[in-house]
């Protein structure tokens, strides 16, 4: 009896590992620098992240729009694009371990399906609005080789879809390319955290007998008023950053002979 | 007189062979490739190894071939599929093997569980190949990045 022995290695690439510059659209120390509450007492660092977390999630969801399971075909180049422009980030990912690097588009930030093509007796079915039993498969993301995030396109490995079957992809469509709207997205979210964090502290300050608050340059006496005014005007301030974000939905509207035109909606298509 | 022994790696051809060193893992099909030029990435499969054993030199038979990971820990999310008894070269893919699908046995087998001309039951009598060895690491995505721990395989065989 006789053996032979090899060695074998083998070294792991993970992009899931995000840096935590990545995890919000902005740091706790650029919201700190921004809005001045630096006092650790009524601004604890781990009040400040579980804010930042929140905004991000509410910047997501107030600025992309959800399109979901939208039949794709692909091009003579295998690619499969999108209907709108452009991809934003997925939301619904705020937990740990997202793999969802904000700020940038990631295969991550898309939802690929496959199911069977639909029969034409299922499809007459389904325009008389009856219930059709068609069942979604979900598309693995190792199965997704190569996404273009601007002109909104994906590659798929030549396992899928699996013969017989369609694709579908879900995915979050913005106004502008992301790397065009950086620090719009870091101001909303800014704006947000300041907006979570004030109400926060109006609840265990304000409500609480204290007499006078020193908010970064403000100073505030006990007035709720003021307090709630001052919280109005954030929120505003993040209803014209998200403003500027999202993406046009809807259609011309006609009165008389006027036509409201969006000219946002053709740059968005395109 | 013992036999002498290389192991054989098959590439993109079926004439396109290299004698392996090692059976380092990668993202691209290449024999004794740098693994940290060519990581795998996490929620992916390395390319296919397809090898063989080459006996040559003076012996009387060679049987019983007996294939198992002798050493090395599997890290988070890794596995590594095999199958000892491919007759046929088929292009390696980087994809999810369809001919590497059994877990490699972590322990002598006891039995030959790697083929000769299509039966484990077979031997050489002369200079000769064993049937195909194909090996392919899958990695998760809760994987960890950087380099996993060495294995070593065994392949034992009854020399005559």
């Amino acid at each position: 009896m006789a053996s032979e022995t090899i060695n074998s290695l083998a070294v792991v690439k993970n992009p899931a590992v995000t840096p935590l510059a990545v995890r919000y659209y902005c740091t706790e120390d650029e919201w700190r620098n921004y809005s001045g509450y630096t006092n650790q007492h009524d601004f604890p660092s781990s009040e400040v992240v579980l804010f930042l977390e929140n905004a991000t999630e509410q910047v997501k969801k107030d600025a992309f729009h959800r399109i979901r399971w939208e039949l794709v075909t692909k091009d003579s180049n295998d690619r499969y694009f999108t209907a709108r422009k452009y991809w934003g980030n997925k939301y619904g990912t705020h937990e740990d371990k997202t793999e969802i690097r904000h700020g940038e588009i990631t295969k991550y930030d898309i939802e690929v399906w496959e199911a069977d093509t639909t029969s034409s007796v299922a499809a007459s079915l389904f325009l008389q609005g009856t219930r059709v039993n068609r069942l979604q498969y979900v598309i693995p993301y190792y199965a997704v080789t190569e996404i273009d995030p601007v002109n909104c396109w994906f590659k798929l490995s030549s396992d899928y879809p699996t013969s017989g079957r369609q694709v579908f992809v879900t995915y979050y469509v913005a106004g502008k390319p992301m790397q065009e709207i950086g620090y719009e997205l870091k101001r909303a979210c800014m704006e947000y955290a300041i907006v979570l964090a004030l109400k926060k502290l109006k609840r265990k300050r304000l409500k609480f007998g204290t007499t006078s608050l020193s908010l970064g340059k403000k100073s505030l006496t006990r007035d709720e008023n003021a307090f709630d005014e001052m919280v109005k005007d954030h929120m505003k301030e993040y209803h014209g950053w998200i403003r500027w974000i999202k993406p046009f939905i809807g259609r011309k509207a006609k009165i008389g002979r006027m036509e409201t035109v969006d000219s946002r909606r053709m740059f968005n298509r395109n | 007189m013992a036999a002498d022994f290389a192991w054989i790696e098959y590439l993109s051809t079926a004439g396109d062979t290299a004698t392996s060193t090692n059976l380092n893992l990668g993202s691209t099909l290449a024999a004794n490739l740098a693994p940290s030029t060519y990581p795998i990435t996490a929620g992916t499969y390395s390319y296919e190894k397809w090898i063989r054993a080459y006996f040559s030199g003076t012996f009387t038979r060679i049987e019983n071939l007996q294939f198992w990971k002798s050493a090395g820990e599997y890290g988070t999310g890794e596995t590594l599929k095999w199958t000892g008894q491919q007759t046929e070269w088929v292009a390696p893919t980087t994809t999810v093997s369809t001919y590497a699908d059994t877990a490699v046995p972590t322990s002598d087998p006891g039995t030959a569980n790697v083929s000769i001309t299509g039966t484990t039951t077979a031997s050489l009598v002369a200079s000769g190949y064993s049937d195909f060895i194909i090996l392919q690491a899958s990695i998760g995505l809760t994987a960890t990045a950087g380099a996993v721990a060495q294995k070593t395989f065994t392949l034992q065989y009854d020399e005559v």
